[in-house]
């Protein structure tokens, strides 16, 4: 188990960490036995219309990340939230907004893992609530098969895995975690497909941060797994959010030139 | 129908509802899953293929989708 300076803004050529370690001791800074830490409660267009809870840690530091400072300072943001808090908070934004989904996003959502079950349990027994999106890194998932089966009890999940690159240094460079990780998320998708779990991968193919080639090996590497969730992939574009442009900056990309690159689809 | 769902998942897959995104007169090829209708293409099909009573419908319909010109698109 890699040990060392928990990992902030990733920069270039900075030692690789271990993403279990970095959850491990994400979860002693934002889990407090059921209760974890959040920012914020609101609704948002995306999914057609979706309540978050706003939650605070993640165990990757990817250099194109949207997600608020607490990523990176998980110290200096939120507040602690039981599950049963937090629930009610979710419900109530989902209320005052009309709809009827619901997601902790801005985080890992699978640290916190009592957490989270606990508030899985209050959104199943929940009609009004029709749908909780867990959106994942799937490195919890894939190095713990027992956690997905967990999961796979609830009806209202359904799990969106995202990838990060094809190739296991594409993903170092990336996450900033050790190449060894990358394989992670495939397992968590062979778990997923396991305990028949409804889930889809989403994966960052922005052309100007994946080079075609690995796109076609992250999709053949799909393929090899399961031929419907490789045609059921997302493929996501990267936004130029405040953080986003903050943390390319300090990684040495020129955000300028990245945001201003032409969207050339393969 | 499941065909027609992958490719209205290539436009959008997540923001919009299947129920949001079929021409009237295409209704009534997905009478069988009215229930599903209410979630995203993705989540359509996700929900389809865990279904047992649908998972042979969703691997033939795959089948046919990955042989076609430009089966993974943006």
């Amino acid at each position: 188990m890699t040990t060392g300076k928990y990992p902030r803004m990733l920069v270039r050529r900075s030692k690789p960490f271990n993403p279990l370690w970095v959850a491990r001791e994400t979860e002693k800074i934002v889990c407090d036995n059921e209760s974890r830490k959040y920012t914020a409660f609101y609704a948002t267009g995306v999914y057609g219309g979706i309540a978050t809870g706003y939650a605070v840690g993640c165990c990757f530091r990817c250099f194109f990340c949207w997600s608020g400072w607490s990523r990176d300072f998980p110290e200096l943001y939120g507040e602690f939230y039981s599950a049963e808090e937090a629930y009610r908070n979710i419900v109530k934004a989902a209320k005052k907004w009309g709809v009827r989904r619901v997601r902790i996003s801005a985080c890992e959502p699978t640290l916190c893992r009592d957490h989270l079950v606990k508030l899985l349990e209050m959104i199943d027994k929940d009609d009004r609530i029709e749908l909780f999106i867990l959106e994942t890194n799937g490195v919890l998932f894939g190095v713990n098969r027992n956690y997905v089966k967990e999961i796979s009890s609830f009806n209202k999940v359904h799990v969106r895995v995202s990838l990060k690159a094809g190739t296991p240094e594409a993903f170092s460079m990336r996450t900033g975690a050790v190449k060894e990780a990358f394989y992670l998320p495939f397992e968590a998708i062979k778990n997923l497909l396991k305990y028949n779990v409804s889930f889809h991968v989403a994966a960052m193919t922005d052309p100007r941060l994946m080079p075609e080639n690995e796109r076609l090996e992250l999709i053949r590497r799909l393929r090899e797994i399961n031929d419907v969730v490789a045609a059921n992939l997302e493929e996501e574009i990267c936004d130029p959010y405040d953080t986003t442009i903050v943390r390319m900056r300090v990684y040495g990309v020129n955000p300028v030139k990245f945001f201003r690159k032409k969207l050339i689809w393969y | 129908m499941v065909l027609k769902i992958f490719k209205i998942a290539e436009i959008e897959g997540e923001d919009f509802n299947l129920n949001d995104m079929i021409y009237e007169d295409n209704y009534e090829i997905f009478n069988e899953i009215k229930e599903l209708l209410k979630y995203p293409p993705r989540i359509v099909i996700s929900k389809l293929y865990i279904d047992d009573k649908w998972r042979g419908v969703v691997l033939k319909a795959v089948r046919t989708y990955l042989s076609s010109d430009r089966p993974i698109t943006r």
